[in-house]
């Protein structure tokens, strides 16, 4: 029996017996009823007791098997669930007091939380929730999984090795596999507060995430670079502890806070068979090997604290220290032994010796020196000093496959950030407040193409409530990011010996997190309540990002988005609500196709301009949302109806220059389209002050269209011929259509 | 027993020794003033339920009231109806038929920031004590704009349209949601966070009271707050990926997309925008390449995050 289907039964088996037991009583006796007999009262020694219990069931239609139906949810599509139980106890003379309460305790996302503590003294939580997440029900592979590795039968590995090109045919007796994980998470969490000024804080988290995820990897570099889609296991645990003692009163607190997270990854690395080489030759290797994310840790301790000063002046600050480090064991350079000939030279040491120091101080002081005038500042310095082991790297190899000839040496990228700024809001009448701010901000990089660069800020904004029912607001941004000089080739100082390609880099492309960047943004809201039982708005917000000085890499990107939503009560019994969002995004993107040609012993690089191409991509989504509340029968039948559509679509066009070769020609990709349908509708009858029925329905249709994955198979051989070599997982996520009820008795006690 | 139940039961071991040793260390904290808790009730309320001995009954069964109706720690509690509503003298003198001289919550009827300064009277602690200067205080809100302060729970926090999903309620999402409506439309894109399904909160990143960071962000940097899921990406690695290390918005974008892994656009694209080294990343690829479908560049450039691996420079091990 799977350990889902054990769990799955163990909870049928309780939520049957609390339905059961709940039937076979009639319910008890109602509130109202027990109130007008004291000595019905539920009590449990000197707590009184309250709650809910939910039961009921989830019958389903889906007609689909996708993994989008449920990716972060299990709807079992069965019955007695158990949606909800909770119960409180409160003694009423010292303030000692219980929560106990489950959601979804029959299903895979079930939450459990317990609450314990006195009253403004000390609080106690403790809990455990479960998130699944579906990546894809369509994976299909030949691999199995040994321990940590993953490896083929030899049967198959002796066919495709023996014929490579035999590959997408034993690819169709592929297996099915599922990607999926599932997030376990419990915590315990302590306050107390032995005097109200006073707070200390404790707590702990314990975080697991378990399951199978694809991994994709590169093999035979000689003969051009294959890939092999893999269904790797893994499993991380992540412990966060945390604790803090405060002092707080209105005109002064004080803070000291320190908060530790440890990851664990017992998976060190991830070894797979090749199923195109049976033994290890100088350009393929039999065996491949993957270095898994690394067991690490991060510290920070903080101190933080507020004061009141004159002029009604808060000042806000925060200095803290933190550290993380990674020590795991390195791998040898490659799983391939023919490749020891001669031999690779040893690594210089054995462990990174990762260490990261990082230093935090923040500083803010808001200040009212005359009547409806407000004063900010702001400060920050922020410090990452990656002090880890530089590593030199003689003998690095590719893809297990290929001696890749450039010794390496890592690079680390420390960098720090400084920020002053400030602003003032003048509230000249009570219907009216403007304002303006402004910013710097300096960027210090290592090993970076920019070393430094500043980003001067101004920001205006404009409010008023020029009716007491109507307000608006608009805002104007400018910022510029001036980096200074560009230095394209600082990649290459990880070369120990320089590239052996010279020029590889290309020099002219500007990265767009570091590049050179006028921004403008406008915002502007409104928002209507010319009576009680209408609300309106709308807002709309324009951003133009233009990276003014780069000509290669991307150009120039565009926001845009407007909203409108609209709340109206006809009757005390009613409600309906409407909202619409469009959003744009726009950019511009220009490069070169830079192919190598031999000269001589050296490969160089041919530059040419007709080889550039450019993409202009445009994304847009329309959001939709209707629906309603309704007090059919009021006190006894409530009905609650929504409906909200969503409609995405990625647009990709290609443009090149004329001439040059194949591979700089960018063409139009499909249009990417994705769409989701919702309508959920919820009827609650009270059959008695302390029983409700709840009947609910659900409909969701969602569609999807992306040229990445509409045919993506374990061969894709009949859409690229160049990956006849290639085996991939062939995860889907695809549409469906469900239509999803809900039954439920609710009881309260 | 297998591998899962083993971790299982290692991960509950863990809980229970630690909450063991928290509530050991807490304990001798326990008796703490705990002589100083009087079970009175403020005179000044006798006067007030008088008229308002319905909403007071309410009012009782929450831990404030508990506190302020009969069980106060300080003064400002001990002052009963009046800490929050001031001085109601003249409200009583009219017999009820003037609101002079008392904070009232409803919208408009007093000025915010005097409404809430009836809340930071006591809330100037813990979550709440960055509030002042922050990004909801200086754009005007209300504490009563999210808060419902004299209901028990769960009706403390304001649900503007309550929406249910099969049985599923965000509430805390939904208040939020209200103003926020870019984000209620980016939290139905295909790729998205477990918000709409309940599992993540907007309060699992991000503290409306206020915080010193950007974007009222519980932690320091937008990478801290995404390292707190994401600890097997936090590093350091013997090969980084730089911007990885600066900023995780650089790639991604947290509330939602139309691409898969929360990607601010289609990749290859993405990773050509910085990338045009000699060879295929300056090709212009198409679609109907191994280079551009399924997961684009990470079809072999599996680690993107970083890679410590001797021989992962180019991010494949």
């Amino acid at each position: 029996m799977s350990e889902k289907r054990k769990d799955a039964t163990i909870q049928d088996k309780a939520a049957g017996a609390i339905l059961i037991a709940l039937l076979a009583a009639g319910f008890p006796p109602s509130v109202g009823q027990a109130q007008s007999d004291e000595a019905a009262a539920r009590s449990l020694g000197p707590f009184e007791i309250h709650g809910s219990v939910e039961v009921g069931g989830i019958p389903q239609a889906v007609d689909s098997s996708s993994s989008k139906f449920e990716e972060y949810r299990d709807l079992p599509g069965r019955w007695p669930v158990l949606p909800g139980l909770e119960v409180r106890g409160s003694e009423r003379e010292r303030g000692y007091y219980f929560e106990v309460s489950a959601e979804d305790a029959t299903e895979q996302d079930g939450r459990y939380v317990v609450r314990a503590g006195e009253i403004g003294r000390l609080a106690i939580e403790a809990g455990w929730d479960q998130i699944p997440h579906k990546s894809s029900n369509s994976a299909r592979t030949l691999y199995r999984r040994r321990g940590d590795d993953l490896f083929l039968d030899d049967e198959i590995r002796q066919t495709v090795s023996a014929d490579n090109a035999l590959l997408p045919t034993v690819l169709e007796l592929a297996r099915g596999h599922g990607l999926r994980l599932r997030e376990d998470t419990g915590w315990m969490n302590v306050r107390l507060t032995p005097r109200t000024f006073l707070t200390f804080r404790a707590n702990y988290r314990a975080e697991r995430q378990r399951g199978t995820k694809a991994i994709g990897t590169a093999s035979a570099f000689s003969a051009g670079a294959h890939t092999l889609e893999l269904p790797a296991p893994f499993e991380y645990v992540t412990h966060t502890v945390g604790a803090s003692a405060e002092y707080a009163t209105r005109s002064l607190s004080l803070r000291a806070v320190y908060g530790g997270s440890v990851f664990r990854n017992p998976y060190a690395a991830l070894e797979w068979d090749n199923p195109l080489a049976l033994e290890d030759a100088p350009n393929d290797f039999s065996t491949g090997r993957l270095a898994r994310e690394p067991d690490n840790q991060a510290h920070e301790f903080r101190l933080e604290g507020r004061a009141a000063a004159p002029l009604s002046a808060v000042m806000a600050g925060s200095f803290s220290y933190g550290f993380r480090s990674q020590n795991d064991d390195l791998l040898p350079l490659t799983s391939n032994t023919a490749l020891f000939d001669p031999p690779l030279s040893p690594l210089a040491a054995d462990k990174l010796d990762g260490w990261v120091d990082i230093i935090n101080a923040s500083y803010r002081i808001t200040a009212e020196p005359v009547e409806n005038v407000t004063l900010a500042g702001r400060a920050r310095y922020y410090d990452f000093g990656d002090r880890s082991r530089r590593l030199a790297i003689d003998d690095p190899v590719i893809g297990d496959s290929l001696a890749a000839g450039d010794p390496r040496r890592d690079s680390r990228f420390s960098y720090s950030k400084e920020s002053l700024g400030g602003g003032v809001v003048w509230r000249p009448v009570r219907q009216l407040r403007g304002g303006i701010d402004y910013d710097w901000v300096r960027w210090h990089r290592e090993n970076r193409e920019i070393k430094n660069s500043d980003e001067n800020t101004v920001r205006t904004s404009l409010d008023t409530e020029p009716l007491d029912w109507l307000s608006l607001g608009a805002a104007y941004t400018h910022a510029i990011r001036d980096p200074g000089s560009y230095e394209a080739k600082v990649v290459e100082r990880s070369f120990t010996e320089g590239p052996s390609i010279e020029g590889a880099t290309f020099a002219l492309l500007r990265k767009y997190d570091l590049a050179h960047r006028e921004r403008d943004a406008v915002s502007v809201s409104l928002r209507a309540s010319p009576w009680q039982r209408l609300a309106a708005g709308a807002a709309f917000e324009l951003g133009a990002d233009d990276y003014d000085r780069s000509v290669y890499g991307l150009l120039d990107d565009d926001t845009l988005s407007y909203s409108f939503d609209l709340t109206f009560a006809p009757s005390q019994r009613a409600t309906v609500f409407a909202n619409y969002t469009r959003e744009e995004y726009r950019y511009n993107q220009r490069s070169r196709f830079r192919p190598l040609e031999n000269a001589g012993d050296v490969q160089r690089v041919v530059e040419n301009t007709a080889n550039d191409w450019h993409v202009r991509g445009h994304d847009s989504v329309d959001t939709v949302g209707v629906g309603g509340t309704l007090s059919v029968v009021p006190g006894k039948v409530d009905a609650d109806l929504a409906y909200n559509f969503s409609f995405g679509i990625g647009r990709l066009k290609g443009g090149s220059a004329p001439g040059g070769d194949l591979s700089g020609e960018a063409e139009d990709y499909p249009n990417v389209k994705n769409r989701l349908h919702q309508v959920t509708l919820t009827l609650v009858c009270k059959l008695r002050e302390d029983v409700e029925a709840r009947l609910g329905y659900a409909f969701e249709r969602y569609t999807e269209s992306d040229f990445a994955t509409d045919e993506i198979a374990p061969s894709m051989t009949a859409v690229d011929p160049g990956s006849a070599l290639s085996a991939f997982l062939g995860a889907r996520a695809p549409g469906y259509t469900a239509h999803i009820g809900s039954v439920s008795l609710k009881y309260e006690f | 027993m297998d591998d899962s139940q083993d971790c299982g039961a290692r991960l509950g071991r863990r809980v229970a020794l630690l909450s063991s040793f928290l509530l050991l260390i807490c304990a001798p904290l326990w008796p703490v003033g705990r002589a100083a808790v009087a079970a009175q009730g403020p005179e000044g309320n006798e006067i007030c339920l008088g008229c308002h001995e319905e909403q007071a009954q309410v009012f009782a069964k929450t831990k404030m009231g508990w506190l302020t109706m009969s069980h106060p720690r300080n003064d400002i509690e001990r002052e009963g109806c009046l800490s929050c509503h001031g001085d109601g003298s003249a409200h009583v003198q009219a017999g009820g038929l003037s609101a002079d001289g008392l904070v009232t919550f409803k919208k408009g009827a007093e000025p915010v920031s005097v409404q809430n300064e009836a809340c930071i009277r006591c809330h100037h602690g813990d979550r709440q004590s960055m509030w002042k200067g922050s990004k909801h205080q200086t754009s005007g809100l209300a504490c009563g704009d999210c808060h419902e302060i004299m209901r028990p729970l769960p009706y403390q926090l304001k649900v503007a349209r309550l929406r249910t999903e099969v049985g599923r309620k965000r509430p805390e999402t939904e208040v939020c949601l209200g103003c926020h409506q870019k984000q209620r439309a980016q939290l139905l894109r295909s790729s998205h966070m477990p918000v709409r399904e309940g599992k993540v909160t907007c309060t699992s990143c991000h503290n409306p009271h206020g915080t010193l960071g950007a974007a009222l962000l519980e932690e320091t940097t937008v990478n801290d707050t995404c390292y707190r899921c994401h600890a097997e990406k936090r590093g350091p690695h013997l090969w980084e990926h730089a911007p990885v290390q600066e900023n995780c918005l650089t790639c991604h974008t947290p509330h939602g997309s139309i691409h898969p892994s929360l990607l601010v656009a289609k990749v290859p694209l993405l990773c050509q925008r910085c990338h045009a080294a000699a060879g295929h990343p300056s090709a212009a690829l198409p679609a109907a390449s191994r280079f551009a479908f399924n997961r684009g560049c990470s079809n072999c450039h599996a680690e993107i995050h970083g890679s410590n691996h001797p021989s992962g420079a180019n991010l494949l091990r």
